[in-house]
């Protein structure tokens, strides 16, 4: 990566007692599109807050195009934020609203409105300029937020979850729409999102961030087919995890002994040495179902629970002996055929398709 | 038989307890007799006509507006900061501050009024005038306008101030530009609480005045004259109306400014 746009180093934020978050580096890039996922409270939202200077670090740098950030107060950063709860001021109609920062650029009256015009086109909010705040939906108060952010032509634009209040139609059509702006108009974006599926559709790069910590940062795909530990792997689809023991290591696989589960292979993982317990974490798509068959490497012989078909595809759980939790399998439906519940199966899959994680 | 006729017995004498002693006074003010007694004897608005003769009696009144109107604006202005450090900031000892602020309202105003009388003449050495009063009367008003502008200041999200912020208004910008028209309401409600206090007040009034009386402190000093009752009660019935045309507007402020706060609730 050339030059980063932002570069967090080593920064903590501590509330009284509370360590929000413990030492995150990140560097992100011109023109990325960067998302911070993961579950309520895993400091995620604090790491923007910290972006857009409404909170300081408490130890720790910030920098933004080269410059030093920590101490500057928010009006003299060059971000701009889209709050979880809009902040749509509601004592201004939409025009005064999107208009509100601009006042203190000292623009002409016509370049005022000029750029104020070209913000409610672009996020299709056209014939509303006088319309009163709290007359507006939830959608259009989401478009005023984002219109008001964007029209201060920001270095970096900071988003605080914008789509969870929309419903599920109108938070696809606007995270599309979001993608398609942020191609256009080259900004950086910073979005915090609980939504794996959201950050998998809109961004370059996640950072997924767990107890005020970094799990893993990479892309949607390699967190997706790589994850660092089983946390990454729960939080991003779903994972099955099957425990076993490391027994020899040769040619860059790994031979496992699964107990009840029968033995396994995967590929060699860093840090992973013979005789260690480990998980090993197969996607529910990699798993196909057979009929009933003698017992091999990554065969696992189960009984139907439930099969749920969805069209295109169908979701089996599987009851395994020595598992406690069900195997769960997804067969696209090449055949049309079900296997019912209470049929005996075999769960196989590739080698290639496990992975093995140590934590 | 009715569910619920108890209740509505009830209410009936409640209200009656509560605004019947208020409606005599406008009722003795329109009787054509110099004491207020029943029967009534006839209609005569002469009470009115005597009332602005009363030259001390308005004179009184006019000093108890002016010290309205100075306390009201002077504990606001107080009360706005100290409502906003206490809504927006985290401070140590924040529940100690606000249990302080709120002092006043559990002191009885005796003891206050004698307190305030010590430190004026001891310590200060000033003379007792109607700015003592209304010095008295801003420390009586100030828990009551501080929490009217805490409780307005509580409810509007406060990532608005965070949003002008980050829009590029400074702190001082954005208290121009959002906190104080979003407080307004609390502002508006704040002024006429204050002023109501101090107009009704009697206690402190009556003990740190110099030569120069409140409405209050003058009435009392006027109850030994019986022909003077019925200006009295004329002039009682004039501040009856005002007052509650005062609160019922300031009540539909209130009311207003929470309707169109919460857009967000869809």
């Amino acid at each position: 990566m050339s030059e980063p746009l932002i570069r967090i180093e080593g920064v903590t934020k501590r509330f009284g007692a509370f360590q929000a978050l413990h030492g995150i580096d990140i560097d992100i890039g011109r023109g990325e599109f960067f998302s911070l996922l993961g579950a309520s409270g895993c400091g995620k939202t604090t790491l923007l807050r910290i972006l857009a200077g409404i909170e300081e670090p408490s130890t720790g740098r910030l920098l933004i195009d080269g410059q030093d950030m920590v101490g500057v107060p928010p009006e003299r950063r060059p971000t701009n934020m889209v709050f979880q709860s809009y902040a749509i001021f509601p004592h201004l109609n939409v025009e005064e609203n999107i208009g509100y920062g601009l006042k203190n650029l000292k623009l002409s009256k016509a370049d005022m409105q000029t750029r104020i015009g070209n913000a409610i086109e672009m996020v299709k909010l056209n014939g509303l300029d006088k319309r009163n705040a709290h007359a507006l939906s939830g959608g259009q108060r989401q478009r005023v937020a984002l219109a008001r952010a964007l029209v201060m032509q920001p270095k970096v634009l900071l988003l605080d979850e914008p789509l969870s209040a929309l419903d599920k139609k109108l938070r696809e059509e606007m995270q599309l729409e979001l993608r398609a702006m942020q191609r256009t108009l080259g900004i950086t974006f910073v979005f915090v999102t609980h939504d794996q599926e959201e950050a998998m559709t809109l961004s370059d790069r996640i950072a997924m961030m767990s107890g005020g910590r970094i799990m893993q940062l990479d892309t949607p795909k390699a967190l997706y087919e790589n994850p660092a530990n089983r946390e990454v792997a729960e939080f991003i689809g779903t994972m099955n995890l099957f425990p076993a023991k490391v027994t020899a290591a040769k040619d860059a696989v790994l031979s496992l002994d699964g107990g009840l589960l029968g033995p396994m292979a995967a590929p060699a993982a860093k840090g992973v040495a013979m005789g260690d317990m480990v998980q090993v974490a197969v996607r529910p798509e990699r798993v196909s179902i057979e009929k009933p068959g003698p017992a091999g490497i990554n065969r696992i012989a189960g009984r139907v629970k439930e099969a749920v078909y969805l069209g295109d595809r169908i979701n089996y759980v599987l009851a395994a002996q020595g598992l406690d939790r069900p195997i769960l399998a997804t067969s696209a439906n090449t055949s049309g055929e079900i296997y019912p519940l209470g049929t005996e199966v075999m769960a196989t899959w590739d080698t290639e398709g496990a992975r093995v994680l140590t934590s | 038989m009715k569910k619920g006729w108890g209740l509505t017995v009830y209410a009936v004498l409640f209200v009656a307890f509560v605004y019947g002693p208020v409606l005599i006074l406008p009722l003795f003010s329109f009787n054509d007799n110099t004491f207020a007694t029943f029967p009534l004897t006839g209609f005569t608005t002469r009470h009115y006509v005597d009332m602005l003769g009363q030259r001390q009696m308005i004179a009184s009144l006019m000093n108890s507006l002016r010290i309205g109107l100075a306390v009201t604006v002077l504990a606001t202005a107080i009360a706005i900061p100290a409502a906003i450090s206490i809504t927006r900031y985290r401070f140590p000892g924040k529940p100690a501050v606000l249990s302080m602020l709120m002092l006043p309202l559990v002191v009885p105003s005796i003891v206050l009024a004698v307190a305030l009388l010590v430190i004026i003449l001891r310590f200060l050495g000033l003379p007792l005038s109607l700015w003592t009063v209304a010095a008295g009367h801003v420390l009586v008003a100030l828990p009551f306008c501080v929490s009217v502008l805490i409780s307005r200041l509580e409810g509007f999200d406060q990532s608005l101030e965070e949003a002008s912020r980050d829009l590029g208004c400074s702190p001082m910008q954005t208290f121009r530009r959002v906190t104080l028209p979003l407080a307004m309401p609390g502002v508006i409600s704040s002024l006429l609480l204050g002023f109501i206090i101090s107009f009704d007040e009697f206690v402190i009034a009556f003990f740190l005045t110099g030569t120069e009386n409140t409405l209050p402190v003058y009435l009392y000093s006027q109850l030994r004259f019986p022909n003077k009752l019925p200006g009295t009660l004329a002039l009682g019935s004039v501040i009856l109306v005002v007052s509650t045309v005062l609160v019922i507007t300031a009540e539909v402020i209130r009311k207003r400014g929470v309707q169109t706060d919460n857009p967000g609730d869809y």
